[in-house]
């Protein structure tokens, strides 16, 4: 469903200067629809630019994203706009994915008043449906976000994307601010709602297990360059790439790892 | 006689809308060596309990009960000869090392400080144990390293330069808060390395949510919720075989075990509801548990926790 | 000194000013350029505050001042804070050639003093009250692009702009439904510093004689009472009221814009634990 096809970013600083900064080099990958992909890779390493290339939020310097068959890179700002409803994105910062000086209610509105233009009543309906959804009492419409947590925020911020029925997420971190039972709390919703309405999921983290859970294969990522992608029990099992061994290491040794055998890595 | 003995600590905070309870009658104690780790979620008190201990926290805290430190009594202390403890006796590695160091200031400087304000050593003797000390923490060329400005490290040196600090003075206790957050896991794992070489011999409080890094370094775990001590006891023996059902939530709730989510959120700290804080939320509650607050039990193997499904 | 209380006083004089400007007719013994009396005459029961050279009453006309005055600064600081929250927000959320553009034509006017600048102008256009709130506002509205532009630069990057725009918002709902009202603290502030600033401009301009001479302020006031040898006559019931006029309304609004800072700003954060 989703392609992307020799997607390079390079950032340079300044005018005139030729200091440039690759942040993305030659990056292919399929996403199949109803797939969750997981993108994992430390803090830098170009993950969250590819994400957000991937719904044009950013704009690659090279190569193609196609979104089921529309090559996006090739879109007029016009047509762009279009197809974004079928496209959203979840934020990782809880603190800053909302507009501080709009209500809960009035930040989910804001996709359905755009495109659609209902009338009062219906607003509100979807509005109060959508909080169900992701777990939240109604009367949290009339809140300001400093008035919620970071879970409840995080959870606005996914109702949010979801008012538009989109077909594919981009979740950027979602909860890597979160403390684990919060963080427990949005990724099982994060998972009932995709299997209710067939999301296809860019799932980028940089914590292994958090992947392992969510993803049905992985892409890893350093520098910029995508290492390897395999299904994601094959990766665990049997990774490939050097890099991908001594995160995997590293996560078994750093993780209370209780009940499961290590010997699954230990062989390798 | 331990290093470090809580009883009955209490810190309320006053703000405009009322009370905030966030430590409730805790008591705590370590010996010398020994190495106890503070888990729990935001707003659970761990970190406002490592602030009273060096009496750091903000001046609308109201802070009840006994801290004493190898028997000095450390509530009781002014200011002046408070500040003689901090940063020589008992050493904090604050949260957020980005916040954490000078800005403005060179981090050679920012160690040296530190020596020259309680070893009262000559500034040249302060610049050499300071190198000294920063080769120690793995970071590169220390003599360069001296001058330059905190944002030319990345959050993992930073945070080496935090423990560096926090380590000058040969301090007796040390109390990191959040070493691990935000960093990512191969940076993580040799922060957890390198604090755990540091603290040998020394006594530390480590203060986290993360349970990985609170069961690589410690020998003995306290769980905190709501301003409560709910469980502790040894790590392995805690981790592997939790009794208290918040404990159990937790670890059923990482992602290796399939992030199993414990309902509901923690209650306010503004006013907590009779009986146990955590019934709300819990699998196993009975009807005993909404109107009876459970003491902190003393159970075989030197653990404790507070549940009436163990009264 | 306790924030409220100096935001309180500085409203209630403000407010003050404005009563008075608004209900000059009633307040006013006479009318302010009707020959009332004798010229020169010293301050008695009929006119508290005298006359002046030509036999106006100088009470009526300080207390009919207080419009034009305030209206000029008000003027000004609407049409100077209009500008620069219009042009700060697009040169700050488009930038690239459009911000260069428009942010050298800003330095280049900004290093022309704004005194001078106003002096000559004036003399291009028929004196009016409004030609010179006009021109002050489009002058001065230089210093408040730059503050607003650099408000908005650092929130254009914020997660949730980026939010608004994966949702597919165009790029003036992004600017006037979310950027707006994320800097108006900034602007409500800065319009009332203006205004203070304004306001003194006005009256300078005034007793430079460049303003609108068919209508009575205070800085033409003073200008004829230091002209008519006010000085040294000693005709302080002249020459004191209208200056003290000025420092009364120019203190409050400074007070005022000090401190409603503070309230409007960290109220979103006052409530974070």
């Amino acid at each position: 469903m989703i392609k992307f096809d020799t997607i390079t970013k390079t950032y340079s600083s300044g005018y005139f200067s030729r200091a440039e900064k690759k942040a993305v080099i030659n990056a292919t990958l399929t996403i199949q629809k109803g797939e969750t992909l997981g993108l994992v890779g430390e803090s830098g390493c170009g993950k969250s630019t590819l994400g957000r290339i991937a719904i044009r939020l950013i704009e690659p310097s090279g190569g193609k994203v196609l979104f089921d068959g529309i090559d996006l890179t090739a879109q007029s700002k016009y047509a762009l706009r279009k197809v974004r409803p079928r496209m959203q994105i979840v934020f990782q910062d809880p603190d800053t994915v909302l507009d501080p000086r709009m209500t809960v209610g009035n930040s989910i509105a804001e996709p359905i008043r755009i495109w659609q233009h209902p009338g009062r009543h219906e607003t509100m309906d979807a509005v109060m449906e959508l909080l169900l959804t992701v777990g939240l009492q109604p009367d949290l419409i009339s809140r300001y976000p400093f008035e919620l947590s970071g879970g409840q925020k995080q959870r606005v911020a996914l109702a949010r994307a979801l008012a538009l029925d989109p077909e594919f997420i981009v979740a950027d971190e979602p909860t890597s601010a979160l403390d684990l039972s919060v963080q427990a709390q949005v990724l099982s919703l994060l998972r009932d709602i995709q299997k209710k309405r067939n999301l296809t999921l860019l799932f980028i983290s940089h914590d292994l297990q958090v992947i392992q859970s969510m993803a049905d294969r992985v892409a890893v990522m350093k520098e910029g360059m995508i290492l390897e992608i395999q299904k994601t029990s094959d990766l665990f099992t049997s990774p490939e790439h050097p890099y991908t061994r001594q995160l995997i290491a590293a996560a078994y040794e750093s993780e209370v790892w209780f009940g499961k055998p290590r010997d699954t890595f230990q062989s390798w | 006689m331990g290093v470090l003995e809580i009883s009955g600590l209490s810190v309320r905070f006053m703000i405009q809308s009322g009370i905030i309870y966030a430590v409730d009658s805790v008591d705590f104690s370590m010996k010398p060596g020994e190495s106890c780790a503070l888990v729990g979620e935001s707003g659970c008190g761990k970190s406002v309990l490592g602030m009273s201990v060096m009496r750091l926290l903000p001046s609308n805290a109201v802070v009840t009960g006994l801290v004493r430190f190898q028997n000095s009594d450390l509530t009781g202390l002014d200011e002046h000869d408070m500040q003689q403890i901090r940063g020589k006796e008992i050493a904090m590695i604050p949260q957020n090392s980005a916040m954490a160091l000078n800005p403005v200031m060179k981090i050679g400087r920012q160690v040296t400080e530190s020596l020259i304000l309680h070893r009262g050593v000559s500034r040249k003797a302060a610049a050499t144990t300071a190198i000294h000390l920063i080769s120690r923490m793995g970071i590169s060329d220390p003599d360069h390293a001296m001058g330059r400005y905190p944002h030319e490290f990345s959050g993992g040196m930073q945070e080496r330069i935090l423990i560096a600090l926090s380590l000058a003075c040969n301090p007796t206790l040390i109390i990191a808060d959040e070493p691990t957050a935000g960093l990512d896991i191969l940076i993580r794992n040799q922060t957890i390395e390198l604090l755990k070489e540091q603290s040998r011999g020394k006594t530390l409080l480590l203060i986290t949510h993360d349970l990985g890094c609170a069961h690589n370094l410690c020998s003995r775990i306290a769980v905190m919720y709501a301003g409560e001590i709910v469980e502790s006891g040894p790590t392995s023996d805690v981790l592997s075989l939790p009794k208290h059902p918040y404990t159990l939530g937790l670890l059923a709730s990482l992602p290796s075990a399939g992030f199993h989510p414990i309902p509901g959120m923690s209650p306010s700290p503004a006013g907590f509801p009779a009986g146990c804080r955590f019934c709300a939320r819990c699998q196993s509650a009975t009807d005993l548990c909404h109107t009876q607050h459970p003491p902190l039990r003393i159970m075989g193997g030197s653990r404790q926790v507070r549940c009436l499904l163990y009264d | 000194m306790n924030k409220g209380v100096v935001f309180w006083i500085g409203c209630f004089v403000f407010l003050f000013y404005g009563a008075v400007a608004v209900c000059a007719p009633i307040l006013a013994p006479y009318d302010p350029y009707a020959i009332t009396g004798p010229p020169l005459k010293h301050p008695d029961s009929e006119h508290p505050l005298g006359t002046n050279a030509t036999g106006q009453d100088i009470l009526s006309q300080l207390i009919y001042g207080t419009r034009v005055t305030l209206l000029v600064g008000f003027c000004a600081a609407a049409i100077s804070c209009c500008i620069g929250t219009l042009l700060g927000i697009e040169t700050g959320y488009y930038g690239r050639i459009f911000d260069e553009v428009v942010m050298r034509i800003i330095d280049i006017v900004m290093t022309i003093p704004l005194f001078p600048l106003l002096l000559v102008l004036t003399l291009f256009f028929t004196p009016g009250i409004f030609t010179t709130a006009v021109l002050m506002g489009v002058l001065g509205s230089t210093r408040g692009i730059r503050v607003i532009r650099s408000q908005v630069i650092s929130i254009r990057h914020a997660t949730f702009i980026e939010g608004a725009r994966a949702i597919g918002e165009k790029d003036h709902q992004i600017m006037y439904r979310h950027i707006l009202p994320n800097i108006l603290p900034l602007v409500t502030v800065k319009f009332v510093s203006s205004m203070q600033h304004y306001l003194l401009l006005g009256v300078g301009l005034s007793f430079l004689g460049l303003g609108d001479p068919m209508v009575i302020d205070w800085g033409q006031m003073i200008e004829q009472a230091y002209s008519s040898g006010g000085f040294a006559l000693g005709l302080w019931w002249w020459l004191l009221p209208p200056g003290l006029a000025v420092v009364g309304i120019s203190l409050a609004l400074a007070l005022l814009g000090y401190s409603s800072e503070e309230i409007i700003n960290p109220r979103l954060l006052v409530n974070r634990l």
